[in-house]
């Protein structure tokens, strides 16, 4: 079956913590605008959130002057977001999730990001190239 | 985010606004280091005014759960909101630290333990 894809919109931000409320407003009001429904919109933001923090923290180590793209695409009834970064390659396909109780018992504050996502998002790949990394995340939506 | 800390009856009450992310999330840190040092042995979470929570918030509350057991210390959060629950729900965190619609349900979840 073809694709039916349409870009929403795009954005880049800074590599801070800081620019990650910026990237979770600009997500909502995107897809508040095509009226996808408020749970929706709420799952898809936090994995956005999830995934820009991962990068900003590890792959690109909190060097400002690095950038993070990305696109939002209406695709056969779901958003797929296309996040784009030069920075150290990661592929949280191949990524070995601990179990809750094991973080727990080892005190651990990380790891339950890449969880969150895998169980919100319908489909998540990875594409290594020479200079740059696109993780794409895929999500069927309901419309309100 | 902010967090507002005061002492009612036997409970410290931490009180957190705002987005609980990646950017704030040591703030929580710290606060809930503080409460451990100073001997706190009922801690509620008042999340009336939380209205976002990432893996980040949520990484921080788990860290401790093996110190509250393991010091006895009562430890339980309150006034969700819906979206902010639904982050717990996703991977079931609401079975391991417990969660109250009030914080006058949460004293007496503790009053009757």
């Amino acid at each position: 079956m073809q694709k039916q894809q349409n870009i929403i919109a795009k954005t880049s931000i800074h590599c801070s913590l800081n620019e990650l409320k910026l990237v979770r407003t600009f997500i909502a009001n995107q897809l508040n605008q095509i009226h996808v429904c408020d749970n929706d919109v709420d799952m898809i933001v936090l994995s956005v959130d999830e995934i820009c923090a991962n990068l900003i923290k590890h792959a690109l180590n909190l060097k400002p002057d690095e950038t993070i793209e990305i696109t939002l695409i209406h695709e056969n009834g779901g958003i797929r977001v296309n996040i784009l970064d030069h920075g150290i390659s990661f592929n949280p396909v191949n990524y070995y999730e601990k179990s809750i109780q094991k973080l727990i018992h080892e005190k651990k504050k990380g790891g339950l990001g890449l969880m969150l996502v895998n169980k919100i998002m319908d489909k998540i790949d990875y594409q290594i190239e020479e200079t740059y990394n696109v993780c794409s995340m895929y999500k069927r939506v309901t419309l309100c | 985010m902010d967090i507002t800390t005061s002492k009612s009856e036997d409970y410290l009450i931490l009180e957190i606004s705002g987005d609980l992310d990646a950017s704030s999330s040591m703030l929580l840190d710290s606060a809930i280091t503080q409460a451990i040092q100073e001997k706190e042995t009922n801690i509620i979470v008042n999340c009336k005014n939380l209205s976002y929570i990432s893996s980040a918030g949520l990484g921080v509350f788990m860290s401790y759960i093996q110190d509250f057991k393991d010091n006895n210390i009562f430890f339980s959060l309150c006034d969700l909101s819906e979206k902010v629950r639904n982050v717990f729900n996703i991977l079931g965190l609401e079975k391991l630290i417990p969660i109250y619609n009030s914080e006058a349900d949460a004293k007496a979840a503790k009053h009757n333990r």
